[in-house]
């Protein structure tokens, strides 16, 4: 076991950033030629390296295709909103937030409001 | 009167800052472990709404119960525990959840109903309920044109009645 303080000079040596190389997994993707000139492009203008780059806009994507997923579960009644924020890995709050933003709507269900409001006519 | 809120239920109310409706009309108010995680869930998020549904439980108007942790979500653990608890009330807005608490026999209401109701029973005034409705509207709550228009004329028949 590495003491905490130890484990944290570590992290700054050229010998933990190839170590970490290491454990990372390695994938190949082919992109068409503009898509990765787009990239390349963009990572010069934010002055930021290719891998961290791509890196970025692969969790970043990810983190957005699960939500659009599961706002599309909830939309066709496939998921209940608790089910689709789990889905979404957002807490509740968050997923009714990004419902908000993409200008979608909490349903309820119509049929039963009509049916409960008898009571006060 | 004995009721079970769903995680929708809570949020609303406490975003409206006005979870003492629900415990004044419904006094038995529960809700299950999971929907409290749920709810819970938005303060590391930064969503400090949740506090007032945490003050709300440690007041004792809103008891935590427990499921047998079979439930798969919120919803579907409110509707276990309203069956074990022989609770015939949910508190729920969700439109699978209410199905699947019709589905198992059970009266569900949504926000839009506690509001109604609150106005009926005199906890609120005809402004303070439309001002409630409106801002619940504001958070992206869905009512048909239709269904609006019939929760305003019975608001209004409520509010001269008074």
């Amino acid at each position: 076991m590495i003491p905490a303080l130890k484990r944290q000079t570590l992290k700054n040596t050229f010998e933990y950033n190839v170590f970490r190389c290491f454990c990372m997994g390695v994938t190949t993707v082919r992109l068409e030629d503009e898509e990765l000139e787009e990239l390349r492009r963009f990572a010069k203008e934010s002055g930021v390296g290719q891998s961290a780059l791509f890196k970025s806009a692969l969790s970043e994507g990810v983190k957005e295709l699960r939500i659009k997923a599961a706002l599309e579960k909830y939309r066709a009644h496939k998921a209940s909103l608790s089910e689709a924020a789990a889905k979404a890995r957002l807490s509740i709050w968050e997923f009714l937030e990004e419902m908000r933003k993409r200008g979608l709507y909490l349903e309820t269900d119509e049929g039963n409001l009509g049916e409960a409001l008898k009571e006060f006519e | 009167m004995k009721a079970i809120a769903d995680a929708s239920v809570l949020i609303f109310f406490a975003k409206l800052d006005r979870l003492e409706i629900l415990s004044s009309i419904y006094p038995e108010l529960y809700a299950g472990g999971i929907v409290l995680a749920e709810v819970m869930k938005g303060e590391e998020k930064g969503f400090q709404d949740c506090l007032r549904v945490e003050s709300f439980v440690r007041e004792g108007k809103l008891k935590i119960v427990h499921g047998s942790g079979k439930a798969l979500s919120g919803e579907h653990e409110t509707v276990l525990l309203a069956k074990k608890l022989k609770i015939g009330a949910v508190l729920m807005d969700d439109f699978s959840g209410v199905r699947f608490a019709k589905l198992h026999g059970l009266k569900a209401f949504s926000c839009p109903y506690i509001l109604l109701k609150a106005l009926k029973e005199g906890l609120l005034s005809f402004e303070e309920f439309n001002s409630l409705l409106d801002r619940l509207l504001s958070f992206n709550y869905f009512i048909s044109p239709l269904l609006l228009k019939k929760i305003i004329l019975l608001s209004q028949g409520i509010g001269k009645g008074k």
